[in-house]
């Protein structure tokens, strides 16, 4: 009797964590301003409908700056970015866009159709480790908060079940059936922390930025007097090392391309 | 009965009352009635030399389709430009556009020149601007410029001492009034006296010698001010007669463009030639040179930037075939004479169906018989995103030629291109002569704007930031080995029976003396069987063999302080007595002895 109500009170204790990390997700979809932003957004919808894109992007990047989130707000904005002729910066956005919504087929087919609209083709001969390739796919399918709770979810279950399968009798039905349910429950754990694992690792390896400037020299040190390496165009997707004053560090995909640009011709993907 | 007059104080104060509480209102009606357009100029008086900025700010609520103003006859001014800016505020839950057109306005006429009433309709209402007056007077240059269409004034004489052209290389000069047979002798002068405003003016230094030099003279260059230099000052080398001298003559060419109108000094060129030992350093100083700059004559066409000078433009691309999201390079050269490192960049088109990349222009120029030659050359790339023929539109550049003091344009012809589909695209027509047709894109675009969500959500951080996240990772942790714990600690106390006797023998006397205490009966009988009880448990003996003097062994065995084994033995003879011997049945010492043995069990576990 007192196994079972110890049981019971971890698995509360566990389900109420559980239950505040799920709350803390869904508090931030409720805002007061909220409704405010929904009327700036319906009217920078109308001026992208009208054909004044450049004023359509100017009312989502208010939006932004105001410290709204959302992966519509985003793909729009994108949007606006594209069809003025800015791929870099609608690369941007849709990677914001993708972060939080990464399943959405419009984002994607847009995000593509941006890419190739970029001049650089960088070769890739490295494509990293497994695990590298693996929190790619997982970052592709995923987002990182869908991952942690999956995570924990399954972390939880599994301490449930360890904790009955211990108090089942020996050689019974249901701790048999326990057992294998204990068995799938760990395999999703260990898939879903290796996912979460690499998710974070990729994500604490600097982050991410596009070129934005409509062509950009990029030289072997920070400053115009260096030597230039080779030449980046809008669009192009890098991998920023460091800042130093005025001029940013940057590595092409692969890394065996690097070199420093002026801060102003490139921006960082927020979250990345 | 007469009413009673009011007293006139009272009506003051009533009426200030009255005038208090309206006054909000009067303000609020004031503020309602606010025009959503304004017109304002930098500036009340000016001559025909300057210009006149016209700003027209326009308030909306609707920036979707913000109207443009409408200027009315501006009489006695030519607009030589404009521009247009939009400034887009979301405060709560408005938003406020405003729309701020700017005109550069050239006044042809002098005195009081009035810009009539702006209008501009909104909402189907009409709202205007108040007339605006401003001073115009005389400049101090030409007279004011005709309006458009009128020839403009020609350039006025060149000053004495001032070439109306440019000398060539090989023409040599005469030295100016000033000249007297000297040794040493400098002089000053511009090609023009009268340039338009960047049309090129070279301004020549010359230095005449005829004595001999001990070193190298040192010269200084006028600051210019109100210039844009081009370059090094170039050097011509000759030899004249004059005065019945031989003299080498250096001559130094710097060009020149005005970016000032008005009257402008150029300052005095210096040339120190250092002494010897008989005569110290001697400095020699030109004359300074005055100029008057012109404005630009009015009647600018569309797309004119202010270039001056005499210019052709031409575009060619690398291919002219090409593939979809496959860039070609398109070069466009500006060449010709003038200012070209400040010259203003081409209109670039509109190019639907192309996606445009600029890079840096490159310009070469050199000096050419006394002439700033040279060209502009900018790459752009394109990349077509839509398949089919094409063609790179055609480009024109507005210039005022300053020979002949008229606009004129350069155009180039558009180019002609096929874009075949590329290695992402579909072809664009159906395969023919087939009885299926596929539904097949024509032209990727991207796919359109989303719906606004019913709610938009604050940047917050990743839950993974969270230390709530983390501590739920370990309360289940922490849960189970409490679990796994204290379950190995049960089956402990399962599989050693003596262990868990031994350890729950004080818990089980408190409790039985608790009970005694309240039941009350038998309380001799109950401290005795309490206290051996407990003994047997802790000891781990049968209670049957537990005698006085077994139980005396058993605790100077377990090192059992004597004094506390006396007690012990002290408070079982205590019970049997109570117990037994008629007439000790006292209940208050019963009582008593339930104390002391609950404080001797306490102090046996200590020790046991």
């Amino acid at each position: 009797m007192k196994r079972i109500a110890l049981i019971t009170l971890i698995t509360l204790i566990m389900l109420a964590l559980l239950a505040v990390n799920g709350s803390l997700l869904l508090a931030r979809a409720a805002t007061p301003a909220a409704d405010a932003a929904a009327g700036a957004m319906h009217t920078a919808n109308g001026l992208y409908e009208s054909g004044q894109f450049g004023q359509a992007a100017q009312v989502y990047e208010q939006l932004v700056g105001q410290g709204y989130v959302d992966s519509a707000l985003f793909y729009n904005l994108g949007n606006a970015y594209y069809k003025q002729g800015d791929p870099g910066r609608a690369i941007i956005n849709y990677r914001q866009a993708q972060q939080l919504a990464p399943r959405d087929p419009d984002i994607k087919a847009n995000l593509a159709l941006a890419r190739a609209q970029t001049v650089d083709r960088v070769e890739v001969a490295d494509n990293g480790g497994l695990l590298t390739q693996f929190g790619e796919a997982m970052q592709s399918r995923f987002a990182l908060d869908e991952l942690a709770m999956a995570a924990l979810g399954a972390w939880v279950l599994f301490v449930f079940l360890l904790l009955l399968t211990g108090t089942a009798k020996a050689g019974g039905r249901w701790r048999k059936g326990l057992q294998y349910s204990l068995v799938a429950v760990t395999v999703v754990l260990v898939v879903s922390v290796l996912a979460l694992g690499s998710f974070l690792d990729l994500g604490s390896g600097g982050s991410e930025g596009v070129i934005v400037a409509p062509v950009v020299e990029v030289t072997s040190g920070p400053g115009a007097q260096y030597v230039t390496a080779f030449s980046l165009h809008n669009g192009a997707e890098v991998s920023l090392i460091e800042t130093r004053g005025s001029w940013v560090r940057l590595a092409l995909p692969g890394g065996e391309l690097e070199g420093w640009v002026p801060g102003s011709a490139v921006e960082a993907i927020a979250g990345s | 009965m007469r009413p009673k007059a009011k007293h006139p104080a009272v009506k003051y104060l009533l009426a200030i009352l009255l005038a208090t509480l309206l006054f909000p209102f009067i303000g609020l009606g004031t503020a309602l009635a606010q025009s959503p357009i304004r017109a304002e100029v930098d500036r009340a008086v000016l001559s025909t030399d300057e210009m006149l900025t016209l700003t027209v700010t326009l308030d909306t609520s609707s920036i979707l389709d913000s109207p443009n103003p409408l200027l009315p006859d501006l009489e006695g001014f030519q607009v030589v430009g404009s521009n247009v800016s939009t400034q887009i505020q979301i405060i709560g839950t408005d938003i406020l556009a405003q729309a701020v057109h700017v005109y550069l306005l050239q006044p042809y006429q002098t005195g009081d020149l009035t810009i009539g009433p702006i209008s501009v309709t909104l909402g189907g209402q009409t709202y205007s601007t108040q007339p605006v007056t401003v001073h115009v007077t005389q400049g101090a240059g030409n007279a004011p410029a005709a309006p458009a269409g009128q020839v403009p004034a020609a350039p006025a004489a060149p000053q004495p001492g001032a070439a109306s052209q440019a000398a060539s290389p090989e023409q040599v000069a005469s030295p100016g009034a000033g000249f007297a047979g000297q040794d040493f002798y400098v002089e000053a002068e511009v090609d023009l006296a009268t340039p338009y405003v960047g049309q090129q003016v070279v301004h020549t230094f010359r230095f005449y010698r005829a004595g001999g030099l001990w070193s190298q003279p040192q010269y200084q260059a006028p600051t210019f001010t109100g210039f844009w230099t081009e370059g090094q000052p170039e050097q011509h080398e000759y030899r004249v007669q004059a005065a019945g001298r031989t003299y080498d003559v250096v001559e130094l060419r710097t060009m020149l463009f005005p970016s000032v109108m008005g009257p402008v000094t150029i300052d005095p060129a210096q040339l120190t030639i250092p002494g010897d030992f008989f005569s110290p350093d001697q400095t020699l100083q030109t004359q300074p040179v005055e100029l008057h700059v012109q404005p630009l004559p009015p009647g600018a066409p569309t797309g004119f930037n202010g270039a001056v000078g005499r210019y052709s433009l031409s575009s060619s691309l690398d291919s002219s075939q090409g593939t979809v999201g496959e860039p070609l390079a398109w070069h466009v050269t500006l060449s010709g004479q003038g200012n070209l490192t400040a010259a203003p960049d081409p209109t670039w088109p509109e190019m639907p169906g192309w996606r445009e990349f600029d890079n840096q222009a490159t310009v070469q120029t050199e000096v050419r018989d006394g002439q700033m030659v040279g060209s502009r050359t900018y790459e752009r790339l394109l990349v077509p995103t839509v398949e089919g023929e094409s063609a790179i539109p055609a480009l024109e550049y507005v210039y005022l030629n300053p020979q002949t003091g008229q606009y004129e344009i350069s155009r180039t012809e558009p180019i002609p291109v096929s874009i075949a589909p590329g290695a992402a695209s579909v072809p664009a027509n159906p395969p023919a002569g087939g009885q299926e047709e596929a539904v097949e894109q024509a032209v990727s675009d991207i796919r359109h704007l989303k719906q606004v969500p019913a709610q938009l959500s604050m940047a917050d951080q990743p839950v993974t930031r969270s230390t709530v996240y983390w501590a739920a990772w370990a309360v289940p942790a922490l849960g189970a080995l409490g679990y796994f714990t204290w379950q190995r600690r049960q089956r402990h106390r399962e599989n050693n029976a003596n262990l868990a006797r031994s350890s729950q023998a004080r818990k089980k006397a408190r409790a039985a003396l608790a009970r005694a205490r309240r039941e009350g009966a038998n309380a001799y009988g109950a401290a005795g069987q309490i206290l051996i009880t407990y003994l047997s448990d802790k000891l781990d003996r049968p209670l049957a063999g537990l005698t006085h003097q077994a139980l005396a062994e058993c605790l100077a065995e377990r090192g059992v302080d004597a004094g506390l084994a006396e007690q012990a033995e002290t408070v079982l003879v205590s019970s049997e007595m109570g117990r037994f011997a008629p007439g000790a049945d006292d209940p208050g010492y019963a009582k008593s002895l339930l104390l002391k043995v609950g404080t001797l069990i306490d102090a046996l576990e200590k020790v046991l």
